[in-house]
């Protein structure tokens, strides 16, 4: 075997370890959801519902 | 602790104390948080027409609201005030998923929809909206891009009766340089809302310069042919400058008019051009007798001549939900 070959089997074999290890650190490190919580509240200032300002948004009444 | 979010193909992984990409998806204390959960900060009654959707209960009225925030980043989104803005600079309303069914029937709306920014970053709210008012007899209509995980989009399908999804190009690196996503996924979408018995339109707003060419147009309606059949209606929508492309004219009449003849001689039965007045273009026609069944003017409909669903004059049965 050539000093390149092994060089290059060297270098595809740290690779594989790293992923491999990265992926395996994904999972201890994040902790995944597709699902979300509801809040506490809301960040932003609330306004309450006044229907008025709702039918007037639009001029058509069906 | 960091979470790293599933819900759209973007795959945010958020800090502590962070937000996704979606600016409403934060991880709070080590739990991804939908901030916007129950807090819409628009509320409209619209006509169905607006969203587009043509072929479904046509005329009726629509409430139609929204959260801040959207998980793509549309150089020329026409709502971006809202979906580009972080949820604490924008006021909402509290409005549970419980109170939407009677919300929409005070306004004497049998359909709403989850529409403006995109129903698929305020996915939770969405889906336990869509539950409410499924159980108490509405329509819940989607208007998306479509850019969701696949096992999140079935779920929200299953609740859902029509949806109108953006097909922004035929195009991933459109998708890639305007819109900060890719297109595989809005592809699967579509097909996938098709398979799922969803009513489905199609809207592509034509950019000039960006996506206005004869092959991108050609290339869309092959596409939509091939895997969603042709009877499924495609709206093309006149862009206006807005947000980041303030530098581009609107687009031309012609180009839209162009469009409209290349998708209908490659095959689709009901195309349609929006933001637009133009003389047929919002007006439906039966595919086998051309008699023209309803003619709209913008959002009105000034003429209806189906019955149940089929064309008077040769009985073809046109595609939609009617009534």
């Amino acid at each position: 075997m050539t000093r390149r070959y092994f060089i290059k089997i060297l270098v595809s074999l740290f690779g594989l370890i790293f992923i491999a290890n990265f992926s395996l650190i994904k999972r201890i490190l994040f902790k995944k959801y597709t699902i979300a919580f509801k809040p506490d509240a809301y960040p932003g200032g609330l306004k309450s519902i006044d229907p008025k300002a709702v039918l007037l948004s639009t001029k058509w009444k069906g | 602790m960091l979470v790293q979010c599933e819900l759209c193909p973007k795959g945010c992984i958020i800090l502590p104390g962070h937000r996704g990409e979606c600016r409403i998806r934060i991880n709070l204390d080590g739990k991804l948080t939908a901030v916007t959960y129950g807090y819409p900060c628009s509320l409209h009654v619209d006509p169905v027409e607006k969203k587009p959707l043509f072929h479904f209960f046509p005329g009726s009225r629509i409430l139609s609201l929204a959260t801040v925030g959207c998980n793509l980043h549309c150089k020329f989104c026409q709502n971006w005030e809202i979906s580009q803005a972080d949820p604490e600079n924008v006021e909402a309303f509290y409005l549970p998923p419980e109170s939407l069914p009677k919300t929409a029937s005070s306004y004497d709306c049998r359909l709403i929809a989850y529409t403006y920014t995109d129903p698929v970053a305020f996915y939770e709210y969405t889906l336990d909206s869509c539950r409410a008012s499924k159980k108490a007899g509405i329509k819940n209509v989607l208007v998306t891009a479509g850019y969701l995980n696949t096992p999140p989009l079935k779920e929200l399908y299953a609740f859902s009766d029509a949806a109108n999804i953006d097909l922004k190009a035929y195009s991933d690196s459109f998708y890639q340089q305007i819109c900060g996503g890719s297109l595989k996924p809005v592809l699967n979408a579509l097909v996938l809302a098709k398979e799922m018995g969803v009513w489905l339109e199609v809207t592509n707003l034509i950019i000039p310069t960006l996506n206005d060419s004869d092959k991108d147009i050609q290339a869309l309606c092959q596409w939509m042919k091939t895997n969603l059949g042709k009877d499924t209606p495609l709206h093309f929508s006149r862009f206006f400058p807005m947000y980041l492309m303030q530098n581009l004219p609107p687009t031309p009449s012609r180009t839209l008019e162009k469009a409209f003849q290349i998708a209908k001689s490659v095959g689709l039965d009901y195309v349609y051009i929006g933001n637009l007045s133009t003389k047929n273009g919002e007006n439906t026609f039966c595919p086998n007798c051309r008699k023209k069944l309803i003619q709209r003017d913008r959002y009105v409909i000034l003429e209806n001549n189906l019955e149940k669903g089929q064309c008077p004059g040769c009985q073809t049965k046109i595609p939609g939900v009617w009534s």
